[in-house]
């Protein structure tokens, strides 16, 4: 399985997992072992290096991983764009809109995008309050914002429809 | 003066300094008694006292400062003495006096002291009578506009404006010109106003980084006043200490001497009693300043307790109780040096903002040489209504430079799950060039910070979240939660271990 990995906005992975305990991470090869993993708490061999980490899981596209005294926050996206599926794109009726469904049950905090502004990938579209936490709607898709579904300060439903955009295809990233 | 056995004490606290009390008390054969809050139920120190008895809601106004009702826990439950650690009531005179018209015995000053030392402008009106050095500026409470601006014509601009009350900087205000004046005067009252109820505000002259130099003494109810050394409280953020050490890199023996002796003497003239700390504030010309006296214990007093093997919670009772000190100024014996860090769940990267949420796993250092006075433990929750204070991580060396590695490495080594802290940056800090010549002071925290920012820590760590985030990704679907034993590297769930041992006799 690959996967697309950016570590604090900053750093980007390639990973390639295999059925081993080789990986690739940006085509070059890591032995890794998974010693233990029991709900949250993962011990893992890194090149011989042992490491004990805790995962928190902020939304489907977004965990945390904390090692020694550190927070990580780490950006999946997979090879299949399987997570991708699950989390704000949409099932949508016809193909040319993508509705932004939101992640988790929680408080719409702040919306950062008024109907017919141009959005990049990633861009963010709101920000949803939920279990003390101020969560990033991102978008998923480069394009224009034909409806914004939620007024700030309500509450909303895992899976409620926030914002709906017009996809745009564009060749710069 | 007369001699009160004290048997069983009443903690008026919480959190790290009430184990700490406790930790004391038993060791001496004290029985001992918490109070808590309604956020504190589940919290270490609770289990620790020998008794503890519910007081409130969590909001400190209706526990932790409800004088009432800690002091009828304390009648109720026959405490004969209440130690009130640092913060909260701790310097509060009309709190020492209730306790004591109960029959109870306050293990700090008397209510007067608390009023004349503790206060700011009382204290520099003593500290004026026996010379001690003061930066220039006004005793008496700012009542005007125009009187603001006429003393800080006088004294010279950048002035600051300081509640009497106060400290932890608020009701501060740093006042660079004229324009300005009236502005920072109405807020710095305001905030002094809700911070401790009382809306005064004194005016000194502004001194740009100095170094913040305090001394630790003892006085007993015989006329005894003994230091017990420096502590060096530079490294601030918010006008709050995160690093102190202990000696400081910035006295000579000379002026350890007079600062030291300047301390022992406000003590003498202001009679106090029991532990207190006199701040001072050194000049770029290692000129000293009286600031302040904090008539109680202080968060840092374990540096000194490192450095000079003295417990001071133990004198404190001792004291409280009527004892003399068993010791003399000269067999103190100073040996070594002591650094302590405070970690707090608060955010380095974002402004300091305090961080809550539950600790999924702490597991401190330890080891010869490292103390560590903590108040939470795995599985902790951070809550809002309290000082996100973690723990204090103290190490000690032969000499500083012994002192400073060992403090790194266990920074370096600390596992802090779950709330966003600042122990990375404390080593950072440790491992500045500047930090470990000695030459920093007040403004070092700021200058540095834009650099800690900017750079990447533990760059290595990416790649290990990188790899767990993948596996992460690939496992959410496929394996079971609660799963005890998986092997991840393929994508399944395995049910026993053998096939990890396998795969590892393998490679």
């Amino acid at each position: 399985m690959k996967f697309s990995i950016v570590i604090d906005d900053k750093s980007n992975f390639d990973v390639e997992l295999e059925a081993s305990s080789e990986a690739k991470v940006n085509n070059k090869p890591v032995t890794v072992q998974i010693q233990d993993w029991v709900d949250d708490r993962v011990i893992i061999n890194v090149q011989s290096k042992h490491y004990l980490a805790h995962i928190r899981s902020v939304d489907e596209e977004h965990v945390e991983i904390w090692i020694g005294s550190s927070v990580y926050t780490a950006y999946i996206q997979d090879d299949r764009a399987k997570l991708l599926s699950q989390f704000a794109r949409s099932q949508s009726r016809d193909h040319s809109t993508l509705e932004v469904r939101a992640p988790m049950p929680g408080l719409v905090r702040a919306i950062h995008s008024r109907i017919s502004d141009s959005v990049r990938t990633g861009d963010s579209l709101l920000v949803l309050e939920a279990m003390k936490m101020e969560n990033e709607v991102k978008s998923p898709s480069n394009g224009i914002i034909t409806a914004v579904h939620v007024q700030p300060h309500t509450s909303v439903e895992k899976g409620q429809t926030l914002i709906t955009i017009q996809p745009v295809k564009q060749d710069n990233p | 003066m007369k001699k009160h056995p004290i048997k069983k004490v009443l903690i008026a606290n919480r959190g790290e300094i009430a184990v700490r009390i406790i930790r004391t008390c038993k060791e001496m054969g004290i029985s001992t008694v918490a109070v808590f809050s309604e956020a504190d139920r589940s919290s270490p120190f609770v289990r620790f006292a020998d008794e503890a008895y519910h007081i409130g809601p969590a909001p400190a106004l209706e526990s932790y400062l409800c004088k009432e009702k800690i002091i009828a826990v304390a009648k109720r439950f026959g405490a004969d003495a209440i130690h009130p650690g640092y913060g909260f009531l701790s310097e509060n005179p009309d709190f020492a006096k209730m306790v004591n018209d109960a029959g109870i015995i306050f293990i700090g000053p008397p209510s007067e002291v608390v009023r004349t030392l503790g206060n700011k402008t009382s204290a520099r009106e003593i500290a004026k009578t026996i010379n001690i050095p003061m930066v220039p500026g006004v005793i008496d409470p700012i009542k005007s506009t125009t009187e603001a601006k006429s003393v800080a014509k006088s004294i010279g601009y950048p002035i600051l404006l300081k509640a009497a009350a106060g400290g932890g900087g608020k009701g501060m205000r740093i006042v660079q010109s004229e324009e300005n004046l009236e502005g920072a005067l109405t807020g710095a009252q305001s905030e002094a106003m809700s911070a401790f109820g009382d809306s005064r505000v004194y005016m000194e002259k502004y001194l740009e980084n100095p170094r913040h130099i305090e001394v630790q003494i003892l006085a007993d109810g015989y006329g005894n006043v003994i230091h017990l050394g420096e502590r060096e409280c530079s490294i601030q953020r918010r006008h709050q200490k995160i690093i102190e050490e202990s000696p400081s890199t910035a006295l000579s023996d000379n002026l350890r001497e007079q600062i030291t002796s300047a301390a022992v003497s406000l003590a003498k003239a202001g009679k106090y009693l029991n532990a207190g700390t006199i701040e001072f504030l050194l000049d770029k010309d290692s000129k000293f300043y009286f600031m302040e006296m904090n008539t109680r214990l202080q968060v840092e007093h374990p540096v000194t307790e490192m450095r000079t093997g003295i417990d001071l919670v133990r004198e404190q009772i001792r004291i409280a109780s009527g004892e003399p000190l068993s010791f003399n100024q000269s067999s103190i014996k100073f040996r070594g040096h002591a650094i302590e860090c405070r970690i707090y769940a608060e955010d380095p990267e974002n402004q300091f903002f305090p961080s809550t949420g539950r600790i999924l796993h702490l597991s401190p250092p330890s080891g010869a040489g490292v103390r560590e006075d903590r108040g939470v433990e795995s599985g902790s929750e951070i809550t809002p209504h309290y000082d996100p204070m973690i723990s204090k991580l103290v190490t000690f060396g032969e000499d500083r430079k012994d002192a400073l590695q060992r403090a790194i490495s266990c920074l370096k080594s600390y596992e802090l799950a779950g709330v966003r802290n600042n122990v990375i940056f404390c080593s950072w800090i440790l491992s500045q060039p500047n930090f470990q010549n000695g030459t920093y002071d007040t403004g070092f925290l700021d200058r540095v910070l834009p650099e800690f920012r900017n750079q990447t820590h533990y760059h290595d760590n990416h790649l290990v979240a990188a790899l767990i985030a993948a596996y992460h990704g690939s496992d959410a679907e496929t394996l079971p939660r609660n799963d005890a034993s998986v092997d991840l590297t393929n994508g399944r769930s395995t049910p026993s271990r053998w096939t990890q041992k396998r795969t590892e006799h393998y490679r």
